[in-house]
């Protein structure tokens, strides 16, 4: 081999070689050959890996979304199963298909663009000028050089310039429009009648026989899943509010300390006598009642009555009877004018007309009381509880520490737990994974309830916060494995479900007979039809909703009545009659109607253009998915 | 002292031999070199050459988003770079325009050039859906079900699911329901799999 390459390095081989042997250096530059290769990729897009690293960032990212949104609710499992792990790898790969386009293709924002979008971010400003050292300071606590961060900006900017050239060039037919105009605004001209279940459903007889029919034939459906028992100790934070006592120095002078909040607001007691203006008033007319207004004024700074004349003159119906009380005129409550004419009025004080969309007010501020301190007698429980609580609290977070310490390390039984905190361990009613009942609806005590360590190795449960003041820890009490319910067990359900299903089949029968004398025109006794809303969008109940969904899909020609009917969901049978059917004219839409359909139409095309693109980039792609590192992840989340 | 001669004489012949061995391959090598340097330098040029051109490119894209006169910055793009992607983008962006203001025989030429340009087949695909809708509005019904049939083999499911709806109105507007019936249909279904909402199509089948 050796001799063959020596020999023939003599002449056009050598120049080969040579040339070979540069390329790899001219296109990659040496670092290709130092980069490590011990990162596990998930995926390889084109043959560039997309690293276990990344994804665990994207997977822990949607995990704090999902705790964000759901807050005690969160179920890691929302996360944590297949194929959401399978969502979030297929995000990242389009992600990087975009990237890699976007770069290839050459998008990219502008120096200029790059330039005003730096100096436009408030985090890179200082008085609101752009700081050249505030950016850099910025740019590199996020781990970047400022080199590096342009680089980013630039290309995310130009797959933002896709993203809206794709989007905002999207089209709209407008005779599509008009078609769909014309099936909303379409009316169909149809009553229903609905025929309860055919009579009482305990009285059906069921034989057994029945029952152990349906029983036998449909094993799914009388599937017990997974359960367990759980003994389980509870720490709350009214367990330890309740052994707190505070004798009354201890009160007194946790009033003293917090007086400032036992205030009582100031209270502004007013009544008014309001002339309306209506709103088609025009000056003229505005100037009359204004006019009348000023007059009351008078007659009452020449001491009339003012409860007297509200009684009489006052438009306001709600107040008039009560001689214009309002009772106290809380902030925010009133009109912004007529507020703050209360609000800068003395007591005793009567204003001049006060202007609202309502019309004219004389307002008269009967009471003023002061913003005051409640005295102790008066708000004593209530600081007795609040400071109850607040050294509660104090002690809580430290009893729980002990808590989670004792339930750690003791972890075949909560016995230690529960006896060194004066707590009862306590014996759950029967959990399922998806299922349980008070503390067990949580579906993070589910979740720790069924973690290997809990259920295969008999361990304690690291203690799990059900909300802030309340915290518990379980251990597998019994455990019963997946199984098919004892007849017994369920046949009261089977008897239900049988006579339930007896007597919407009687409802069907007897609406199916109406309907054949309806149509033969032999109907003895009068039946009582409900009209349908002739617009589909007027549809209001579930019955209508239903009954809607079959009357718009009817074919119909013209002059006939269509008699038909069928089962709702509740068992009970209707029987419609559609008579009439009106096309809609899409030049009667509203303007609103026109322009909202356009706009959803724009924004499917926009959607439906960039997961084209998406598509379409995935599949020209060479996209590997090691779906075995995806599983190793799961793992270690559920060791964490 | 034979040994001192043998060396030197062994010295001397393997110079001799490496001079002989110079003067035969000597010229080989160096224009190796040559041209790998070449190769190199030429590379790295071109590549500096490109990434200038693109800059310009991006410049031009921006100039005609931002331009109220759009028709010479339109032109100015398209004579800089027909095949670029911007360019691409920068047409159907323009095909729009044309269609807001009831120009559809214009929104035809641009889209036309774009899936006619060499660009990658996702803009293409979204070019010849939108192309389409124009032939449908202009009431072209034969060139849109041409259009639509000949892109047919594209393997990406969003473009048969919208291409499947446009035929369907085009049929449903013709009178031939079953064969709307059965391309809505399918086309609901293709969108129930992708996750896409197909309330619009339910509403067209429906009525059908």
């Amino acid at each position: 081999m050796l001799l063959t390459i020596r020999k023939k390095s003599q002449g056009w081989v050598a120049w080969l070689i040579v040339i070979i042997i540069t390329i790899p250096f001219a296109l990659f530059g040496i670092n290709s050959y130092f980069e490590g290769a011990g990162q596990i990729p998930v995926a390889t897009v084109d043959g560039e890996k997309i690293n276990a690293q990344t994804f665990e960032n994207a997977m822990e990212q949607r995990r704090r979304f999902f705790r964000a949104q759901f807050g005690s609710n969160f179920d890691p499992a929302m996360v944590d199963n297949p194929q959401f792990r399978m969502q979030v790898v297929e995000g990242l790969v389009s992600n990087r298909l975009i990237q890699t386009y976007a770069q290839k293709q050459g998008l990219r924002l502008s120096d200029d663009a790059l330039r005003a979008s730096i100096v436009s971010t408030p985090e890179f400003q200082l008085e609101g000028k752009f700081d050249e050292d505030t950016y850099r300071r910025v740019v590199s606590a996020r781990g970047y050089s400022a080199e590096g961060y342009e680089q980013q900006l630039r290309l995310s900017g130009g797959i933002g310039q896709l993203e809206n050239g794709l989007s905002d060039s999207a089209l709209v037919n407008p005779l599509e429009v008009d078609l769909l105009l014309a099936l909303t605004l379409q009316k169909r001209d149809a009553d229903y009648t609905v025929i309860a279940s055919g009579g009482e459903v305990q009285d059906e007889p069921v034989s057994d026989e029945e029952k152990r029919e349906e029983y036998a034939n449909n094993e799914a459906r009388y599937m017990q899943d997974d359960r367990l028992k759980l003994n389980y100790v509870k720490l709350t934070l009214d367990d330890i509010v309740n052994d707190i006592e505070l004798d009354e120095e201890e009160i007194e002078q946790a009033y003293e300390a917090g007086k400032g909040q036992y205030r009582k607001p100031e209270a502004r007691i007013a009544s008014h006598i309001l002339l309306g203006v209506p709103r088609s008033a025009d000056e003229a007319k505005r100037s009359a009642i204004l006019a009348k207004a000023d007059a009351l004024v008078a007659r009452l700074n020449d001491g009339e009555d003012f409860t007297a004349l509200a009684e009489e003159f006052s438009e306001d119906p709600g107040s008039k009877r009560q001689g214009g009380d309002l009772g106290i005129i809380a902030k925010g409550q009133m009109v912004p004018e007529f507020e703050e004419a209360v609000y800068s009025m003395a007591q005793g004080e009567i204003s001049a007309p006060v202007k609202t969309e309502f019309g004219y007010h004389i307002i008269k501020l009967t009471a003023l009381e002061k913003e005051s301190i409640k005295p102790y007698a008066e708000v004593k429980a209530e600081v007795e509880t609040a400071e109850k609580n607040r050294l509660a609290r104090t002690q809580f977070s430290e009893t729980a520490e002990t808590f989670r310490t004792l339930v750690f390390e003791e972890p075949d039984s909560l016995e230690a737990a529960a006896g060194a905190l004066g707590l009862k361990v306590q014996v759950s009613d029967w959990v399922t994974q998806t299922q349980g009942v008070d503390d067990f609806s949580n579906p993070r005590v589910r979740a720790a309830a069924f973690d290997s360590a809990v259920l295969n190795d008999e361990l304690n449960s690291e203690v799990i916060d059900i909300s802030d003041e309340v915290l518990i820890a379980v251990h597998k009490n019994q455990f019963e494995a997946q199984h098919v319910k004892a007849f017994a067990e369920v046949e009261a359900g089977i008897e239900a479900l049988i006579q339930q299903r007896k007597v919407a089949e009687k409802a069907k029968l007897s609406g199916e007979a109406l309907i054949a004398d309806l149509q033969q025109g032999t109907m003895q006794d009068e039946i009582n039809f409900d009209s349908l809303p002739e617009l589909r969008s007027e549809v209001t109940d579930l019955v209508q909703r239903q009954v809607a969904e079959q009357v718009f899909k009817r074919q119909w020609s013209s002059g006939e009545t269509l008699i038909e009917g069928f089962s709702l969901s509740n068992g009970d049978y209707a029987v419609y009659r559609l008579k009439g059917v009106t096309p809609g004219d899409p030049a009667m839409a509203t303007a609103e109607q026109r322009s909202q359909l356009e706009t959803q139409l724009a924004n499917r095309d926009a959607n439906n253009a960039y997961r084209l693109f998406s598509e379409s980039l995935r599949n020209s792609a060479d996209v590997e998915i090691f779906t075995s590192a995806l599983e190793d992840d799961s793992d270690t989340v559920a060791a964490q | 002292m034979n040994d001192k001669i043998d060396l030197g004489m062994a010295e001397d012949e393997d110079l001799v031999r490496a001079k002989a061995w110079w003067k035969e391959n000597g010229s080989s090598i160096i224009g190796g070199i040559l041209i790998g340097t070449t190769m190199v330098v030429g590379y790295n040029f071109w590549q500096s050459y490109q990434e200038k051109h693109a800059s310009e490119v991006a410049v031009l894209y921006e100039q005609y988003i931002q331009s109220s006169e759009s028709g010479p910055a339109l032109d100015a793009l398209l004579d800089a770079d027909d095949k670029a992607s911007y360019s691409q983008l920068a047409r159907m962006a323009a095909a729009k325009s044309a269609m807001d203001s009831g120009d559809a025989e214009q929104a035809e030429i641009l889209l036309k050039a774009v899936l006619e340009s060499k660009t990658d087949e996702g803009l293409r695909s979204v070019a010849a859906l939108r192309l389409a809708t124009v032939y449908l509005a202009n009431d072209k019904q034969e060139a849109a079900l041409n259009l639509l049939d000949a892109q047919s083999d594209k393997g990406l499911s969003l473009f048969q699911a919208r291409s499947q709806e446009l035929q369907g109105d085009i049929y449903q507007q013709n009178g031939d329901s079953d064969k709307a019936r059965a391309l809505y249909s399918s086309s609901i279904l293709v969108m129930q799999q992708l996750g896409q909402p197909a309330s619009l199509i339910q509403l067209k089948l429906d009525n059908l």
